[in-house]
């Protein structure tokens, strides 16, 4: 199902849901986005807090970890109160080191349905998701209700609206071949850890992931059997190259704690089939990925 | 076969791996627990009641307090639950209560409270005893205590698949992300250092609305946690984590209807027994007793 966007000024529950925008977040730096005084009935409480790279620990125990390995660099986040005070909403907003990477960080966790807010968003369960530019946002109502579903989209429309747009969804993404993949499992990265909880693929950094590689996951159906296909370019063919012979050497030493899969290389290209062997078909499948590599 | 139309060559593809490395708990891949356990089992103390939640979610905190001394009882097999708790503290001791206040779902006030009237009892001072979750390393009763008691809610965890009692110690550390990689694969290395070696007496993991999946920043929303209104007790923490990660596994399956094992996978149990030989993670060598309200037990 795909929700329908929302606009400011749309009727909910009987009001009019305003978007006054205000000076409130602007200040830290002349590209802070701001926020909504006021949306609809609920009303922004308190400051716009900011968080680094050190006390988003503090901020969001247990996630901030996800954040840094996208290249976080700030967050900003808002309150919103309901009418009664007995409901809460809480606005976050993540700059990460690239649109890339805020769309990287978006791609790790969107099942949902799909709305228009930013360059891509999704909301379940009373959470709204998008990226716009080098911006992640995360909306979430503490209530349940139309009332407050209505208003996170409504905030997440006005704050995405206020971003610096910019960027593109990462190209490597186009070298997942669509037969047979899930377009939700789609996911960008440039962490071991993030690719390990989309597809085990052993503690070591195996395919040495860092900041200067990108990489995309896809889960498939192949005739009923699920695989997952991983796209990695490298900065350039000889860290490529190195990449592929740790694997080869990794196979040769600890091939039993390594999950099964195939992989191939062109260029500055690594990629991986991992699930049981299908064959040509895998083979093919990877071919795809990495036909055309310079 | 020869290059192919896009130019690439798959001669130059090569297999690796069997694909058969070990499953452990929450799908960890990690071999060690296909050994035998040696030596005798760890005791797991799991207590249900009911009746310690109303349908609004309220607490009976009496009942509560209850269920902690009788599983602290059952635990050390005593007599009474005073005569337990003098078991898990000396009077000579100091006492360190390790809770957690992540605010979502933190660690039930009044669950600190029984603890604290029962060290109490046991002949604690009370000057020598305190409770606190990330002030420890500054708390000066923390600094200079011989007796730990660690207490926290179970849930899941973006970063190690579930926050567990071997987690809860984490801010022992000055640098908590130092522990954070490979899914917070060394977090059983943390409890060697000097400030929790030997000194862990009772490992209380709360179950009574455990979180069994998280969204968004906060990993947290109101529809991943059930009434689950049990504790798990015990003295070997990587018993505890094991016998509650393998319930939160089985409502996972249950609530998504498939396999749905935690992700990423909470391997710092299993490591923590086969790496850091801090306790049992394989089920076979946990002596599990059950007590109380049976249904939907998921164990």
């Amino acid at each position: 199902m795909r929700l329908q966007s929302l606009v400011c000024g749309l009727l909910v529950a009987g009001t009019t849901v305003g978007c006054g925008m205000s000076p409130r977040g602007r200040g830290v730096g002349v590209t802070d986005p701001g926020f909504p005084e006021r949306v609809g009935d609920w009303t922004a409480e308190g400051v716009t807090e900011t968080y680094d790279t050190e006390t988003i620990y503090d901020y969001i125990d247990g996630h901030a970890e996800v954040y840094l390995a996208y290249g976080m660099r700030r967050c900003l986040s808002q309150r919103y109160l309901a009418p009664d005070g007995k409901g809460e909403i809480v606005v976050d907003l993540f700059e990460m080191a690239s649109p890339a990477d805020a769309f990287g960080v978006f791609s790790h966790d969107r099942a949902g349905d799909e709305i228009a807010v930013g360059q891509g968003g999704v909301y379940r369960h009373g959470w709204l998701s998008f990226w716009e530019g080098s911006w992640n946002g995360s909306i979430y109502a503490s209530t349940d209700g139309e009332d407050a579903e209505h208003a996170v989209i409504a905030i997440g429309e006005a704050v995405s609206k206020e971003l610096p747009g910019g960027g593109e969804v990462p190209t490597l993404v186009n070298r997942l071949p669509q037969q047979g993949l899930d377009p939700a499992s789609v996911c960008f990265l440039r962490s071991v850890q993030i690719l390990n909880a989309h597809v085990w693929v052993g503690s070591d950094n195996l395919f040495e992931l860092g900041p200067e590689t990108e990489a995309v996951v896809g889960a498939y159906d192949l005739d009923g059997l699920a695989i997952h296909l991983l796209v990695i370019r490298y900065p350039d063919d000889a860290s490529a190259a190195r990449a592929e012979a740790r694997v080869r050497d990794s196979a040769a030493t600890s091939a039993a704690g390594l999950p099964a899969m195939t992989v191939g290389r062109a260029g500055d290209l690594v990629a991986a089939m991992i699930g049981p062997d299908i064959g040509e078909a895998g083979d093919a499948l990877i071919e795809q990925a990495l036909g055309g590599a310079r | 076969m020869s290059t192919s139309k896009s130019g690439v060559d798959r001669r130059q593809f090569f297999r690796i791996g069997s694909g058969a490395a070990a499953a452990g708990i929450l799908g960890a891949r990690v071999s060690s627990t296909e050994d035998p356990p040696s030596g005798p089992k760890s005791r797991v103390v799991l207590i249900r009641e009911r009746h310690v939640l109303d349908d609004e979610g309220r607490l009976d905190e009496a009942l509560l307090h209850d269920m902690v001394n009788r599983a602290v009882q059952s635990l050390f097999e005593a007599d009474s639950p005073s005569e337990a708790w003098k078991r898990v503290v000396s009077p000579g001791d100091v006492v360190g209560i390790k809770t957690n206040v992540w605010r979502h779902l933190p660690t039930p006030p009044a669950l600190e409270d029984a603890i604290r009237s029962e060290v109490v009892a046991a002949g604690v001072e009370p000057e020598n005893l305190a409770v606190d979750d990330r002030g420890v390393r500054t708390n000066p009763v923390f600094q200079r205590a011989t007796a730990l008691i660690n207490v926290r809610p179970m849930r899941t965890h973006n970063w190690s698949g579930l926050g567990t009692c071997l987690k809860n110690m984490i801010m022992f550390v000055p640098r908590p992300p130092e522990y954070h990689g490979d899914s917070c694969a060394p977090l059983g290395a943390m409890w060697k250092l000097p400030e929790l070696e030997g000194k862990v007496r009772l490992n209380i993991l709360v179950m009574l609305t455990p979180q069994f999946h998280g969204v968004g920043p906060h990993s947290f929303s109101k529809d991943y946690v059930w009434p689950y209104r049990g504790l798990i007790v015990g003295i070997d923490p990587v018993a505890v984590d094991a016998t509650g990660a393998r319930i939160i596994r089985a409502k996972r399956d249950l609530y998504f209807g498939e396999p749905s094992p935690v992700s990423p996978p909470a391997h710092h149990i299993e490591l923590a027994d086969s790496r850091y030989g801090l306790g049992h993670a394989a089920p076979e060598a946990i002596d599990l007793v059950r007590f109380g309200w049976q249904e939907d037990l998921l164990i």
